[in-house]
């Protein structure tokens, strides 16, 4: 699993998994639903309007012919279902009381896991722009980091990015206190 | 149409169903061992890793068990 992987530091508390809203995931299936109920839409098509069928194709003799091009379709479309719900699933920001960590799966054979230290982090924008993700309150947020070598981190679709921008400031508010904090019981 | 009949003759539809399925069953054993590695690796739930997978083979099996018995019948 995903966390035995990233070996968390000792004490390190997980404050939030975030992975894009529903609706991202919603609107993606919705094309795969349509892939799905094509083939059928066909054959209702055909069966109520027979003079669109071709001359040499008859529903009823061909069924074995059909049934198997209706069952690679469906195959197919189910894999790519499959495919986007685990490109969905797998893409996720954690955020700990140390640090943010962004999984983006891109595709199967193309997996981007960035990390970056709280007290690194010098902005967090959020945008929400359109009708949908205004009312259902998902939208962009990128994250800016104070060094020019690192990379900032932006990920489309995030739900509430307005509590997820809060959590990240409270968590490098409490992270800076404690590092400032550790630094001046050396000094003393 | 001489090519379609051609093709036809050359290639019967048994052997092209019979291929299609082979093609199609290696996608499908290729693809199910990623999906797989991929949710077992990188998931942080195993609950919806398990839930995932046997919802994946619930729908996918039967198109393809589908798809070797009309490569019987064809």
């Amino acid at each position: 699993m995903i966390f035995e992987k990233i070996q968390l530091e000792k004490d390190e508390k997980v404050l939030r998994v975030a992975r894009k809203h529903w609706f991202v995931i919603l609107s993606e299936l919705m094309g795969v639903l349509v892939m799905l109920l094509i083939p059928f839409l066909i054959i209702i098509i055909l069966t109520l309007i027979p003079s669109l069928t071709p001359e040499t194709l008859h529903l009823s003799t061909h069924l074995p012919i059909i049934s198997y091009f209706i069952a690679l379709w469906l195959l197919m479309s189910l894999i790519s279902g499959f495919m986007i719900w685990t490109h969905y699933y797998l893409d996720l920001w954690i955020i700990t009381d140390r640090r943010i960590i962004a999984i983006d799966q891109v595709h199967f054979f193309n997996r981007k896991v960035s990390s970056f230290r709280l007290e690194r982090l010098q902005d967090v924008k959020v945008q929400i722009s359109g009708i949908i993700p205004t009312f259902l309150n998902f939208g962009t947020l990128h994250a800016h980091t104070a060094s020019n070598n690192e990379e900032n981190f932006t990920t489309t679709g995030l739900p509430d990015p307005r509590e997820l921008q809060a959590t990240i400031q409270k968590a490098t508010d409490e992270r800076l206190l404690t590092i400032s904090g550790q630094t001046s019981h050396l000094v003393s | 149409m001489n090519l379609y009949s051609d093709l036809l003759q050359t290639l019967p539809l048994q052997n092209l169903a019979t291929l299609g399925f082979l093609l199609a069953l290696a996608i499908y054993a290729v693809f199910s061992f990623i999906m797989y590695y991929h949710w077992n690796e990188y998931s942080v739930e195993p609950k919806m890793t398990s839930l995932t997978l046997i919802l994946y083979l619930i729908s996918t099996l039967p198109p393809l068990l589908i798809m070797g018995i009309m490569t019987l019948i064809i």
